[in-house]
């Protein structure tokens, strides 16, 4: 109802009258048209894509390793390609970088260091929308050099590009990562592992068997996880069933991934248990083979002098691939030895394409998986001789079925 | 009786003394001491001046000289100076070795000194290269140099670099002439055959561009080059010959990100976009999806939005 000679507007609102006057109103018009305007203004830079370092901190022991992983958030936005640098410090080593388990799936520019900084451009094939790995970073703390060090992305270098078939490129947020690189008390376990010994190497092993020097006097509290930074619970384990015998224990079947087995003590002090920090032994498990790929034969003109080349790609969802090799034979039996290591795109050595080529492509754990590609102009001997018997065989039936009605 | 007299005859009676004096300063002036110069393929100024101090020639005014503890010593000199681009970088060569690399300056000119030579005959190149990195044909002309004298060149013009690109298009498409010359200059493009000439100026930042519509032009291979015209009237030589062709519509084209023509945009064009990966103007240009001049994330980000299996 409006109150014409008032010029106000009196609403109501259950058992209550609303009084508002134009001026009221107007201000509030103005207000949330300026607003929609600033959020109109702002949007871009409020939803930009984020990359960023994942964990953004952690405390880390001098004489260990740890993984930092580069993750893209699209925040809403359909990106298909990443270009980007990252700077690291001269205290900290990279020890491996691995695409396993990336959204990005082609890489026109795998990962690279020159002078401190971590070069890569990688794509997805028609968008991503949404947040997910982009690489991981394994870094190990130089000798003697504690204190906080940073990994960051060089911004004005570093760009990600919308999936609408411009090349557009889209407003990035970027975030850094702080790492305290701590010396380790000496009072803490030592873990190693029979099955999985070097905690920067993948295993093709699903059963972990792990041992600490146990003291007897000692309670532990222990925790196997996918989090680097979980801590164990101040709970001591010692009543578990999984520990087959005092300091060792064994976990069989895990899935492949990146694990860490927290581990702390606790020593009961004056009728109080005091718990040690956590050390942690870090264990990497793959036992799946890179994805099915199929490898094509092709030619170009201004590639390789018009000559065929073969072109494949194919991704490892955990460990990463390692490297791709071929083999060219005219033999489909012949598998030993021969084996090239090979990028794409690959110059055929037989030009003529009556070899078999079988690429195999091998990831960090060692899982290898081999196609075979038969050139189109190859026939196999075996292939041949079926085709003719098939051929006389029909030819056979026609002339005796000829002659039988001409009977 | 009428005497008429020939004040020309008097003139030259009186004054022969003084006019003999000034042919012969004269005949000094056009012809200027110096021991041979030839083969100059550019109209060039030389001058030579003779160092004072040397053993066997005669004594001339004074000339460059450095001191060293052991007494003076007269050096012999040799420099070039002429016309370039912004910032070119230019590489002289003496008897087809090094002998000095150097930047011209940001006005397109440059100098350069070279000295220590001893008495004969040299040839002498220079070349430049743009900041692109084009490559201009060089500039060669032979010197007879005497010791003790210095020698200066100057009126050097380097001619134009130039680059094509696209190299093979549809008639009636447009091919990008481009390239870096003296600025404030003109450039003179020369397409053969058809005996066709295009003008151009270079910017005050040395480039120069002209975008070539082919509508005018049939079907067939072509070849083009371009020479600078100062404003003092001189010019350049040839830069170096390019060629390109005109093929019927529908002959020849991209197909976006599909590299290879085969209806898909898969790992085989992938493949090919990795082959010519941060080319700049590369061979197939289609690699160069967006016309950008080079195959870089730009284009991986277009394929990979056409990406079909």
């Amino acid at each position: 109802m409006v109150n014409k000679k008032c010029n106000n507007l009196i609403f109501d609102v259950g058992a209550r009258k609303l009084n508002i006057s134009a001026l009221t109103i107007f201000r509030l018009s103005i207000f949330l048209f300026t607003f929609c305007i600033l959020c109109f203004m702002f949007y871009d830079s409020v939803f930009a894509s984020v990359l960023y370092l994942s964990p953004s901190s952690q405390k880390v022991y001098l004489d260990e390793s740890f993984i930092v992983e580069v993750k893209l958030d699209t925040e809403g936005r359909d990106i298909n390609a990443v270009d980007a640098k990252i700077r690291f410090p001269d205290t900290l080593k990279v020890i491996d970088i691995s695409e396993g388990g990336s959204i990005l799936r082609l890489w026109p520019e795998k990962p690279v260091i020159d002078k401190n900084i971590i070069s890569f451009t990688g794509g997805m094939p028609n968008g991503f929308i949404g947040e997910g790995l982009i690489l991981k970073i394994t870094f190990r703390p130089l000798k003697e050099s504690v204190g906080v060090r940073k990994v960051s992305f060089v911004q004005d270098l570093s760009k990600v590009l919308l999936n609408d078939g411009k090349g557009t490129e889209d407003e990035v947020e970027f975030k850094e990562g702080s790492y305290e690189i701590i010396k380790k008390p000496q009072e803490l376990p030592i873990i190693f592992s029979e099955t999985h010994p070097d905690q920067n190497k993948w295993y093709r092993e699903s059963t972990l068997k792990l041992y600490w020097d146990f003291e007897e006097n000692a309670l532990y509290s222990y925790i196997l996880t996918h989090n680097p930074l979980e801590e164990p619970d101040d709970i001591s384990e010692m009543t578990g069933t999984e520990l087959k015998e005092k300091g060792y224990i064994e976990y069989n079947d895990l899935k492949d991934g990146i694990y860490y087995f927290h581990l702390k003590k606790a020593i009961l002090n004056e009728q109080k248990l005091e718990w040690t920090q956590k050390t942690t032994f870090k264990i990497m498990i793959d036992c799946e083979a890179p994805e099915e790929f199929m490898p094509e034969v092709d030619k170009s003109p201004s590639m390789f002098n018009g000559q065929y080349f073969l072109s494949f790609s194919t991704q490892d969802a955990v460990s990463g691939l390692d490297h791709y090799e071929v083999l060219e034979g005219k033999n489909i039996q012949d598998n030993m030895g021969g084996w090239r290591l090979a990028t794409s795109p690959y110059l055929l050595e037989d030009q003529t394409l009556e070899s078999i080529i079988k690429v195999k492509a091998v990831d960090k754990a060692g899982n290898e998986r081999i196609v075979e590609v038969l050139p189109k102009k190859r026939l196999s001997f075996f292939r041949l001789a079926v085709l003719g018997i098939i051929s006389l065989g029909i030819f056979w039936w026609i002339v005796r079925r000829f002659k039988k009605q001409k009977i | 009786m009428k005497v008429k007299i020939d004040y020309k005859e008097v003139f030259l009676y009186r004054n022969k003394k003084i006019i003999v004096l000034i042919l012969i300063l004269f005949v000094f002036l056009i012809f200027p001491f110096s021991q041979g110069y030839s083969q100059l393929s550019q109209n060039l100024d030389i001058s030579v001046e003779t160092i004072i101090g040397a053993p066997s020639p005669p004594p001339q005014p004074q000339a460059p000289q450095i001191f060293t503890p052991g007494g003076i010593y007269p050096l012999t000199k040799v420099i070039f100076k002429g016309r370039a681009y912004p910032d070119a970088f230019l590489t002289l060569l003496k008897n087809g070795e090094v002998a000095g690399t150097f930047f011209a300056e940001d006005s397109g000119i440059f100098e350069k000194e070279i000295s220590g030579l001893e008495n004969g005959r040299y040839s002498f190149s220079i070349f430049a290269e743009d900041i692109d990195g084009r490559r201009s044909p060089s500039v060669e002309f032979a010197l007879d140099i005497l010791k003790w004298t210095k020698t200066t060149i100057s009126g050097i013009s380097i001619p134009p670099t130039i680059s094509v690109y696209p190299t093979k298009v549809e008639r009636r498409e447009v091919i990008n002439i481009i390239g870096y010359g003296f600025p404030d200059s003109e450039i003179h493009i020369f397409i053969s055959p058809g005996q066709i000439v295009k003008k151009t100026s270079v910017s005050s930042d040395g480039r120069w561009n002209y975008e070539l519509d082919t509508s005018f032009l049939k079907e067939g291979e072509y070849v083009l080059k371009a020479r600078a015209l100062f404003e003092d009237g001189r010019q350049s030589e040839c830069s170096q010959i390019l060629s390109f062709s005109v093929v019927p519509s529908g002959a020849y084209s991209c197909w976006g990100a599909d590299l290879n023509l085969d209806g898909r945009v898969n790992v085989v064009d992938f493949s090919i976009l990795l082959y010519f990966w941060n080319n700049v103007e590369p061979a197939n240009w289609c690699a160069d999806i967006n016309a950008d001049r080079v195959v870089d994330v730009f284009d991986f980000s277009i394929m990979m939005y056409s990406w079909t299996d």
